[in-house]
Parts: C-alpha cells; structure tokens; sequence
C-alpha cells in the first residue's frame, strides 16, 4: 500500500510517501524557524497562514521526487493531533478532501504515535516490546510499547516538556530559536562541573517528570552573574547552558533505565525532537549498556517533525482497515493510550 | 454548460452549494466550530441529492474572506484538496462581495447602494460598500478593517433610506444611525450559493486559478504579534 503523508501539526509543514512494500519513496520539509524566529517562539496564526502557502506545492514536490502519480496513491494519512488547532486544521482538511476527490481512504494520525515509530524505518529496527521515550517541545513521555497500536503511559512531564524547558533556558541565555540546539551549541564550551543544577523528581519513585523548577533555577543563576546587559559573561552563560543540559540529560536517563526496570525491558527507543541531543545519546548508551539494555533512535531528520513517520504511522492503521469517515476531525489533546489497538502490521507486504 | 462547487465557512455559518446550469442546491449549518467536520459530509449528500458525481465539476470557488482566519483556512483548505485532486481551477470570491451579490440579486430590494459590515474584533469591523447596478453590487470601498470608532467617517458614502447595510457588524452599530438605513439585516451572512454564482461569472471571464495559488483574504496582516526583545546586540 502506497500512503501520502502529511504533517501540519506545529511549524514544519512536511509531505512523504511510504509504500508498505518498497519502504520510503520521499520526503520533503518547508521549515518554518525563520518565520517565527524574531517572535521567540511558534506564533500559531503565522503558522497556520505559512501551511497553506506551502502544503500543495509540497505535495506535488514529494510525488514528483517518489516517481508516483495519483493513481499509484491508495491512501492519505495525515496528523490529526495533538498539535496547533489551527495548523492541524490546514493538513487535516487539505488530506482529507483530496482524498475524498481520489476515492481513497484517509486516516488522521497521532503525532506522537509518528514519533515513536518513526525508528523503525531506519534499517536496524528495534524488535517489540520496547519503552519509548517521547521527548520534544511539547512533550515528555514514557510509553510501554508491547506491540504496533498498544501503548501505555508510563510517566509524562507535570508542567513544561524538556524542549519547552530548553526553549526557555535559551530565551534567558538570549540564544536563538529554536533553543535546543543552540543550548547544546554552547553547553559544548561550558564547564559542566561550576554549576550543578537539581534533578527534579530523581529522589522519588515514579516514572513523571517535572522541568518548571530547573527552568526558575536557571533563571535565577542568570540572574545572580548577570552583568549591565542582563547577561553573565560569555563563559559563565555556557557554564550555565552546560548545567542545565547536564540536568534535563540526566534526569531523562535516570527516569529511562527506571522504566525499563520497571517494565522488565531492554529496548529503549527515543523519539522526538530532544532526541537528537547528542549529550542525551551518548550518556543513555552508556547508562543503558550497564544494564545491558539497548537504545535506538531515528536519523536526526526524523527526530523532528516530519512527513516520513505519519505517511508510515498512517500505512500501518489503513492496512488495518482504519479510515476516518468524511468529517474532518483534529484533537489539540489526545491520549496516546486511547488508540484502537491495530491487529495488522507488515513491515515488508 | 458549466457545474460549479461552491463552500463557505468565513463566518460562524457554513455552506456548501454546487450550481448546475438547471438549478442551485445548497446547504447551510450554523453551528459554529464544527465546520471542518460538517463541509466534506454536507457535500457528499448535495452530490446525492442533485445527481451528480464529483469529476462532473469544472470548477470551486471558496469563500476568500475576509472573515474567521480559522474558518477562511478550513473552507480554503478543504477546497484545495479537491481541486488539487480533481485538477479544477479554484476561484476565490470576497464574503462581502457574495453577500451584497445575494441582496441585489432579490428583485424585493430596491436599495441604490450596500453597506457590508462583519464583525473583526479586535475592536474593528471588516467593511466594504457596493453600489447596485442591474441588480449586480458594484464595489464602491474594497473590503477593508475599520475600528469601531472610525464608523461611519471612514464609509465613503452617505447613510440614508436609499442604503441596505447587511452583517452582523450592524448589530453593533449606534441603533440610531442604524435607524437610518432603508433596509437592514444583521443576520446576513455569505453564502456558498451566491459564491458559486460570482464563481461562474469569473470562471467565464476566464479566471482559473491554480489550486496551489490560493490565499485567503485576511485584510488583517500585522497583528500585534510582539516580537521578541534582544539582550546582546546582533552580530552583523
């Protein structure tokens, strides 16, 4: 089965087709971060309005790029939440009416269920049952994967998800948007010893996170070396972003290898888009080795936003015979152990 | 002879209405916040109800704004999809120009000149005013944003009996001044069914549009969406 997939839900506008036979045919992105850079942030109506600019010349971009005109496309799956309303709205009502004018089936996707699964295209997949970590802008997640469709919340982040958290550290350090990158950037030049920041919720039992405090404790030892311009000097604020890399890196690991314990597993999958972190990955592998557990994650175009893991996500819930009827729907919340259970899954048929 | 797909959602109502050369078949919700999953279905049963499939349209018109951002992208949006994926031009049409087309095409009003006024909030109305001539609305002042309190000084016309005003922003009007107008209907509304007639009337002027080059009419274009305040100077 050959899926168009389509990806609106923040500030990616992202179009790919996956083919359940011969794999990933092509994937395409429009980046907002320049639009929405000089706001500091993701402004909703400026995203919305940059998706409908973008979304149709993707699509024919994608098909294109994949050798595939629209007879050869049996199905559409796009993001149906959780995301902006706004923008979800452009993918969801652009997918789901042409697919109605094809005469194909359509599905709306969960994006993080995209997220997740977004490792098994890679070419060394990881085998079921597995814990996922969900770790993004706007999530923080600890998923119990038994199989394909089943998924159960283990533990989630109370407040700010650990890319809001670096968002915010990086707006304090007047770092560029998106922060996360940056904060790493310059963490790489910083003293990872000067400060130690807390561990939020690591001296407790349970699997939940919590980064509003670290975001305070940040602010505050900003504040406490800040100089005329409100900022320490250049050393001291990558002294800073290295402290505060360390703790948001730590307390993933010490919550990851509790879940895998916890649930009796040795797969560890990472998804998001602070799964590119490069500080996370390496402290994980070592951490998860002691244990003689495994971690995997998606090449770092299909950490973030993408088009790839809804058209695969999508693939897998047509096969399964599940089609959203014409009624476009999008849901900003959605539970991600809500989803129908999926009976069906091929990686290769 | 020409078949045209028309839907509107750039007001709290919705519609949806396909013209064929013998008859017009629409239909209307006004539930609002449930555009995006009413359009597609509200489609699919006029198609049933007028007999015809979807590859028999020629074209789709969408109702362009100004109006709800939200709503002017669903109807945009959905209209894309199918024009994209039938290969129809996608015309857009102004929800005030369709509104003043709606009155003077009913041979009851005998208004000279259309006053159309939505409300933007924000402490604004979207505004524009039509002269009619041969029962078709001649655009006197382009659709445009006018604050509460610049109304009526930035209207170019006088109000009086010989002026219609329609929408909703009337509702919100100094009574007395409405008082003024020889007809009012703050109900008014766009609809699909008067999009899908000034669709026609451009499709055979030869407007095609690509689907892909669509955009709607927002008017409003530089909110007050702060941006951010810098503590280092930029680097050059």
């Amino acid at each position: 089965m050959r899926v168009l997939g389509i990806e609106t839900s923040c500030d990616e506008t992202a179009v790919a087709i996956y083919d359940s036979g011969e794999g990933l045919l092509a994937h395409r992105l429009f980046s907002q971060v320049a639009v929405h850079a000089e706001y500091g942030g993701v402004v909703p109506e400026l995203a919305s309005r940059d998706h409908v600019r973008k979304l149709l010349p993707l699509v024919k971009e994608v098909m294109a790029a994949a050798h595939t005109t629209r007879e050869h496309i049996q199905g559409i799956a796009y993001t149906a939440g959780p995301g902006l309303i706004g923008a979800l709205l452009v993918g969801a009502c652009v997918g789901r009416s042409l697919a109605y004018a094809w005469g194909i089936p359509a599905v709306g996707v969960h994006h993080m269920e995209g997220h997740l699964l977004a490792p098994l295209l890679e070419p060394n997949p990881p085998q079921f049952p597995f814990v996922a970590l969900l770790v993004s802008g706007g999530h923080t997640q600890l998923v119990r994967v038994d199989a394909l469709g089943q998924y159960q919340l283990l533990g989630e982040s109370l407040d700010d998800a650990a890319g809001e958290a670096f968002d915010k550290a990086a707006k304090m350090l007047d770092l560029d948007y998106p922060g996360g990158p940056q904060v790493a950037r310059l963490a790489q030049l910083g003293d990872r010893q000067r400060f130690v920041f807390p561990r939020p919720m690591t001296d407790r039992p349970g699997l939940d996170f919590s980064f509003s405090g670290l975001k305070t404790f940040t602010l505050n030892t900003v504040a406490a070396h800040a100089g005329a311009n409100g900022l320490p000097d250049d050393q001291t604020c990558a002294d800073i972003a290295a402290a505060f890399e360390e703790a948001v890196v730590d307390t993933l690991v010490i919550k990851c290898r509790r879940a895998l314990e916890f649930c009796a597993m040795k797969t560890l999958v990472i998804a998001g888009g602070v799964s590119a972190n490069q500080r996370l990955r390496e402290k994980l592998q070592t951490a998860l080795q002691k244990i003689g557990a495994g971690v995997f994650y998606a090449r770092p175009e299909f950490c973030t936003d993408n088009g790839a893991m809804i058209a695969y996500a999508g693939c897998q819930r047509l096969l399964a015979q599940q089609h959203q009827g014409l009624n476009v729907e999008v849901k900003p919340r959605w539970p991600l152990d809500s989803l129908p259970p999926l009976t069906h899954y091929t990686r290769d048929s | 002879m020409t078949t045209i797909l028309a839907i509107d959602a750039s007001t709290e109502t919705c519609s949806v209405a396909i013209m064929l050369p013998n008859g017009m078949h629409e239909a209307v919700c006004a539930e609002p916040r449930t555009h995006a999953g009413r359009i597609l279905p509200m489609l699919d049963a006029l198609l049933a109800e007028a007999g015809v499939s979807l590859h028999q349209i020629d074209a789709i018109a969408y109702g362009a704004g100004p109006g709800s951002f939200t709503g002017l992208r669903i109807a945009l949006s959905l209209a894309q999809g199918l024009a994209f994926g039938l290969e129809k031009p996608l015309i857009p049409v102004e929800s005030l120009h369709a509104m003043a087309y709606a009155f003077a095409q009913d041979p009851k009003h005998t208004q000279d000149s259309v006053v159309c006024l939505l409300d933007a909030r924000m402490d604004e109305f979207y505004l524009a005013s039509f002269q009619v001539v041969d029962a078709l609305p001649q655009m006197l002042q382009p659709a445009q944003l006018c604050g509460y309190a610049l109304f009526p000084q930035q209207l170019d016309i006088t109000i009086d009996a010989s002026v219609a005003g329609l929408g909703g922003g009337w509702a919100q009007v100094d009574p007395e001044l409405r008082a003024m107008l020889g007809y009012c209907d703050t109900q008014a509304v766009p609809l699909a069914s008067a999009i899908a007639q000034l669709g026609l009337k451009f499709f055979d002027s030869g407007v095609r549009p690509a689907a892909e080059q669509a955009e709607p009419l927002y008017l409003r274009n530089s909110v007050s969406w702060n941006k951010r305040q810098r503590l280092r100077q930029p680097t050059p």
